[in-house]
């Protein structure tokens, strides 16, 4: 597929601003629910024993993620990263529903009615955007930057 | 960036982390199950309540399980036997006839296995046996040290907690009540922390399919697994954290008593044992759990004793703010005390926790 510049960068700001929202709701929600979240993360079977650090350094990546997004300078590293934690979360969900000795009860916000399956395919989509982003992104950024202002 | 190295890049990216998650699974299940840092598992419904029964008074205790029946002794009315089918719905009572009588009884309990039952006191001491057939009893022991505890292991040999004279500090020991002079104890198996009564205090229990005695202490963080003649096979360790006893005593002015100082610490209340797993309702909640369950619930931790890991935990509810007394667990059925209600849960299988949960799929649902 060919597209021009400007659809291109379209699509990258609006999966990249997508990315900042999801990430954004993620980890605010998280710490306005810290406790509950912490203990959610201490009866998850795969990380309840590194539950001390995991429930700060999760949404604190989130964080930096979404400001890497917004910067276009660091774009590139932000849907890096972007795509490697959805990734993980996937492996993790994979995990969890296959080799697993129980399965957690859920997570929060919106994401809360989501099953574990559905929620399996929501992350895949979005692994598949970041792949997308990251491809599209334009291959040298000083050179566009002047591309566009001319 | 060409896209190639675009690629490059996410490849190593996802390689990466997956490589991360399934390093961090193996650790934590590894963590979980061999070095516990006081982090309990809670997976959902394994243990569900199926029957439930009002018993009137609330003086019963747990006198022994089998051939689908639970008997239950009752602290004020001593030598009345009541006994329950396996779904609580069928209740009889004996009375036990003792043929001596002219003993100090104070406060008699009773034990049933197979079909005997025995009932005895330390503080006499005194044994009898019987047979469960008429439920008459007879004298068998009448001398001998005194002891606290007593769980009978087969129909002849009981494992004991003694109290040695004067000092009255525990020692687990046996009996057999068709050979007095069999009488062996084991100074070694529970150790001392400061008094060897209170520190030393905990439950007696008898695992018939591993024939092994386990005892669990109160007050610290360990069990002890001994085989019939006293040879110690291991001493575990429970999830929490207190190895070393918290009870401070004072004594009495003008009186050998001694009393708590301070509420003492209670690490693990009651406990049973059936087949390969402990249960253990420990009074001590782990980090990240939910304060909330706590208020309403007894918590039972599972212990698998063939490899000394914790496996998981789960609740038993309060019943109108009554906290469970007495447990008691054959095959995957408990039955629990609670208050003047005997109830009875179901265990599923997944609580030993050792394989995925798609393995269960048939015992779930």
């Amino acid at each position: 597929m060919k597209f021009n510049t400007q659809t291109r960068n379209n699509i990258v700001s609006i999966i990249c601003t997508i990315y900042v929202v999801l990430f954004t709701y993620a980890a605010t929600s998280k710490l306005l629910d810290f406790e509950n979240f912490r203990i959610q993360l201490g009866q998850s079977p795969l990380v309840s024993a590194y539950a001390s650090w995991i429930p700060i350094a999760l949404p604190t990546f989130e964080f930096i993620i979404a400001i890497l997004l917004l910067l276009p300078k660091l774009r590139l590293i932000g849907l890096f990263a972007a795509y490697s934690l959805m990734a993980m979360f996937t492996v993790y969900i994979y995990i969890l529903l296959n080799f697993s000795a129980f399965v957690p009860c859920s997570c929060g916000g919106i994401l809360e009615n989501m099953t574990w399956n559905q929620h399996l395919v929501f992350n895949i989509c979005f692994i598949i955007l970041a792949g997308i982003a990251i491809l599209l992104m334009p291959n040298n950024l000083p050179v566009n930057h002047k591309t566009i202002k001319l | 960036m060409s896209n190639k190295v675009k690629f490059a890049l996410l490849l190593i990216c996802t390689i990466f982390s997956v490589v991360t998650i399934i390093k961090l699974f193996n650790l934590s299940e590894d963590i979980i199950h061999y070095h516990n840092r006081f982090v309990r598992r809670f997976p959902q419904h394994v243990a569900q309540e199926i029957h439930q029964t009002d018993l009137t008074y609330n003086s019963y205790y747990f006198a022994g399980i089998g051939e689908g029946k639970i008997y239950l002794g009752n602290y004020t009315a001593p030598l009345q036997m009541t006994v329950l089918d396996s779904t609580l719905k069928e209740k009889k009572i004996y009375h036990i006839e003792l043929k001596e009588k002219n003993l100090p009884f104070q406060a008699p309990q009773i034990r049933v296995l197979g079909d005997h039952f025995f009932v005895f006191e330390g503080i006499v001491p005194y044994i009898f046996k019987g047979n469960i057939s008429n439920w008459k009893a007879s004298l068998r022991i009448n001398s001998g040290y005194h002891f606290s505890h007593l769980e009978p292991m087969d129909s002849v040999n009981m494992a004991i907690r003694y109290m040695t004279p004067k000092s009255g500090e525990s020692l687990i020991g046996t009996l057999n009540l068709a050979d007095t002079t069999k009488v062996s104890y084991d100074a070694k198996l529970l150790q001392k922390q400061f008094d060897g009564i209170f520190d030393t205090d905990g439950s007696l229990l008898f695992n018939k399919q591993f024939n092994r005695i386990v005892y669990v202490y109160r007050y610290r963080n360990e069990f002890i697994v001994a085989d019939p003649i006293l040879n110690l096979d291991y001493r575990g360790n429970t999830i929490d954290t207190i190895s070393r006893a918290q009870v401070r005593l004072a004594q009495l002015k003008n009186n050998s008593m001694k009393t708590f100082a301070e509420p003492p610490l209670i690490v693990n209340k009651t406990t049973a044992v059936d087949g390969n797993l402990l249960y253990v309702n420990s009074l001590l909640p782990g980090l990240y759990e939910s304060e909330n369950i706590w208020k309403i619930a007894s918590i039972v931790d599972v212990y698998d004793l063939t490899d000394k890991t914790y496996r998981s935990s789960f609740p038993i509810y309060h019943i109108a703010g009554k906290k469970m007394k007495g447990m008691l667990v054959s095959g995957n059925l408990l039955y629990a005390l609670i208050g003047e209600k005997i109830v009875c849960y179901k265990l599923l299988e997944h609580l030993s926790q050792d394989r995925a949960v798609r393995d269960y799929a048939h015992s779930i649902h």
